[in-house]
């Protein structure tokens, strides 16, 4: 993150502040410090006073570092270098940009706001209203602004909420430590009760919308750990439990103490909410970096770990048979120690047993774990695209074939030289290594277990897309050399991604075809190609994807054509057929992309009649490819 | 290197352009990127995943014969798309650079090339 972005992230934090603690103020005077109470000249009726004070200040302060976050994002959108330019690049935004109309919506609110800022208790409530309002839009100012559609509103909506709570809750500290400060101890106790379940409905909200914001915006444990992004959102959990911990506290040790009016109550009531304050601004500088921050679904997790959990030691049954062992022993030493805990008598002896069961049952569990690497959890970024595939057959003759072979058998010229042999990139195991994983060792290399390189890496001669690309040629290669020898795929397979140019269907990309079943033909001589349409079966259209050498083939009514040539290797290589026979195949995807069957010319059943292939449409559109059959393939999204 | 292959090692060079930190992502372009026309395209329309600001954004196409004259980019689909007209272009290669700024502020920028064939 650069100065710019950094002081962006700082004049956005501050301008948040202040309008928490105007927003917080309000809450203070409308719903805790309630006038009712405060005949004149009481401290209730002081207090309140103090709190306008407050509440003017507060909006003095989010109005200027309003306008000056506006001024200064302004200048950092233009890429103004002087004043002059700054100006008129500040009218641009403003009246052009969504953060200008949103930020003077917020600040003409604020400043509505006001004059609202007086005695009457109406005033005061209307005057929350606007400011609620205006930290409502905190949303459209932030990522949750640039998502489109439900999830969208969603997220916007969840930030509104989330705004909303952080002010009636953190904003609302600072008025409670006048309130503490300034009111007799039992009064003071009484506003604090008074603001518990206005806390307690605050800590709710945000542990939802957070939860909520954080499943868009990270996703997943890898994304949480392994993004910077991630990682200031964890600090910021670190800092939302500690507030918990202080909030509870207060709540229940140290507000009973107010009550009873003991000496040094008020003081370290007053320590707890300051201390509480401090996180809590912690807490909003926090946010103010996340808004700054790329959001971790747009980047690759790097696993910090040297490890990782992994399931896959359950698919063998004897190790699935230790595991549960474990599991049950573990399950039973915490019975003991529970009991121990319980039955006093056999306290020590129960709690020694329980120990000893934990000793000898933990170290199973290490089935459950596997060597990880930085880029474990990474996910190609390539959609399993057919240039992707065929730029991975370009690279892998040059790159791989000398230790792996020309079919990737393992068996390459220089495979008797290596300490070990070459993976047979055939077998089926490739399917159980994660893209990540592939893609550590391409760059990284493996070490022989006795020392020495097994494989070279190329991070260094090959880009990082060469990489990926290799990836997706290994699998479709994998793919299609089990098509031939076993006529069927190994795994459930994706189509390749590919642009399309479709005559009377919309989509400019094959993936936008999801929901209907695509007939991919690869026409050799298309110079008048006819198929019969298909009509939709339970609900779903098929769409025929015409395939052809050079990709110059037109698309007749209601039918794409692959706007690339590289869709015909590519679907060759999946079929495991050379390119120059691959007219005439056929292939069917289903409705969420998979590939499903396959007709090479030649095959008794490519005579199929019009029937047949109609069953076949409809047994793949009531047997969708399930979560397990798709397993580590999934993951080409 | 058969025929099949040949637009791939083109695609090779500009195929992943992509920007290294940022938020507005180039998800899809027309012209594709690194794609051969047959037809000189009219215009050059990129789709990102997310909304954009015209006022801030913009896209710049660099022929064989210097810069392009494409006048101010429009957005369409509620900001999502941003596109240039073009003048007939002339066989050859053109290089797009476009720089984005999405509704929440970040910026993002990237290239990529297509080609005219006669």
């Amino acid at each position: 993150m650069d100065a710019t972005t950094a002081l962006l992230a700082v004049l956005r934090g501050v301008h948040l502040l202040a309008l928490l603690l105007l927003l917080g103020t309000l809450v203070t005077l409308v719903a805790i410090a309630l006038p009712a109470a405060a005949c004149e000249g009481s401290p209730l009726a002081l207090a309140r006073r103090h709190l306008l004070t407050l509440a003017r200040w507060a909006a003095a302060a989010a109005l200027l570092s309003g306008c000056a976050w506006l001024i200064m994002q302004a200048t950092v959108i233009g890429a103004a270098d002087n004043v002059p330019q700054a100006l008129s690049v500040f009218w641009v935004v403003v009246h052009t940009t969504r953060f200008g109309h949103v930020m003077v919506i917020r600040l003409a609110l604020i400043g509505l706001a006001l004059p609202l800022l007086r005695r009457p208790r109406w005033c005061q409530a209307v005057g929350l209203g606007l400011v609620v309002l205006s930290a409502a839009l905190q949303g459209l100012l932030g990522h949750a602004g640039a998502f489109r559609g439900t999830e969208g509103h969603a997220l916007i909506a969840s930030e509104a909420l989330h705004l909303a709570a952080a002010g009636s809750w953190l904003g609302a500290l600072p008025p409670l430590v006048l309130l503490i400060a300034t009111l007799p101890p039992p009064e003071a106790a009484a506003m604090c009760r008074r603001f518990s379940p206005i806390g307690l409905a605050a800590v709710l909200v945000l542990t939802g919308t957070a939860l909520a914001q954080a499943t868009v915006l990270i996703g997943n444990v890898p994304a949480l750990v392994g993004t910077s992004y991630g990682n200031i959102a964890l600090i910021k959990l670190g800092l939302f439990l500690l507030l918990l911990g202080l909030a509870l506290t207060n709540r229940f040790a140290l507000t009973t103490r107010l009550d009873r009016n003991e000496s040094t109550a008020r003081r370290w009531m007053l320590r707890s909410v300051i201390a509480e304050t401090g996180v809590g601004m912690g807490a909003v500088l926090a946010a103010s970096f996340l808004a700054a921050s790329v959001p971790a679904l747009h980047e690759q997790p790097t696993w910090p770990f040297a490890w990782r959990p992994s399931l896959a030691a359950m698919a063998d049954p004897d190790l699935r048979r230790e595991v549960v062992n474990a599991l049950i022993a573990i399950g039973a030493a915490v019975v003991v120690a529970i009991l121990g805990l319980v039955w006093r008598k056999l306290r020590w002896p129960a709690l020694a047993i329980a120990a000893v069961m934990l000793w000898f049952a933990l170290p199973h569990l290490d089935l459950l774990w596997v060597t990880a690497y930085p880029t474990s959890y990474y996910t190609s970024p390539t959609d399993f695209a057919a240039d992707s595939i065929a730029r991975g057959a370009t690279l892998f003759p040059a790159n791989c074939a000398a230790c792996h072979g020309a079919a990737g058998h393992g068996d390459g010229p220089r495979a008797a030289q290596l300490p070990e042999r070459p993976a047979d990139l055939t077998a089926p195991h490739l399917w159980a290594h994660a893209d990540g994983e592939l893609f550590w060792w391409l760059t990284d290399g493996i070490e022989a277990p006795e020392g020495g390189t097994a494989m070279p890496g190329f991070g260094k001669t090959l880009s990082a897309d060469d990489r990926w690309a290799l990836i997706d040629y290994i699998r479709a290669h994998n793919a299609g050399t089990a098509m031939v020898a076993a006529d069927a795929w190994p795994v459930p397979v994706r189509a390749p991604e590919v642009p399309i140019d479709c005559n009377g269907v919309a989509g400019d990309d094959s993936t936008e075809l999801t929901g209907s079943v695509l007939r991919v033909i690869a026409d050799s001589s298309p110079s008048d190609p006819t198929t019969v349409p298909i009509p939709p079966q339970h609900g779903v259209r098929t769409i025929t994807l015409r395939l052809s050498p050079d990709g110059t083939v037109r698309p007749g009514p209601g039918e794409c054509v692959a706007a690339t040539p590289e869709a015909w290797p590519a679907f060759a290589i999946l079929a495991g057929l050379d390119p120059n026979v691959l007219g005439g195949t056929e292939f069917l995807v289903d409705p969420r992309g998979w590939l499903r069957a396959l007709w090479r010319p030649g095959e008794p059943g490519i005579a199929r009649t019009q029937d047949q292939l109609i069953t076949e449409i409809r047994q793949i559109i009531t047997h969708p490819v399930t979560a397990q059959e798709a397993g580590a393939h999934a993951h080409h999204h | 290197m058969n025929r099949f292959f040949r637009p791939a090692v083109l695609a090779a060079v500009t195929l992943f352009a992509r920007p290294a930190l940022a938020h507005a992502f180039l998800t899809h372009a027309d012209p594709a990127v690194g794609s051969e026309q047959h037809q000189p395209p009219s215009a050059v329309t990129i789709t990102f995943t997310e909304p954009v600001e015209p006022s801030f954004s913009t896209i710049g196409v660099t022929g064989p014969n210097g810069a392009i004259d494409t006048g101010a980019p429009h957005t369409l689909d509620d900001g999502q798309k941003l596109a240039v007209t073009l003048p007939k272009l002339a066989p050859g290669t053109y290089t797009v650079v476009w720089h984005a700024t999405s509704v929440d502020t970040h910026k993002t920028e990237g290239s990529f090339t297509f080609t005219v064939v006669p």
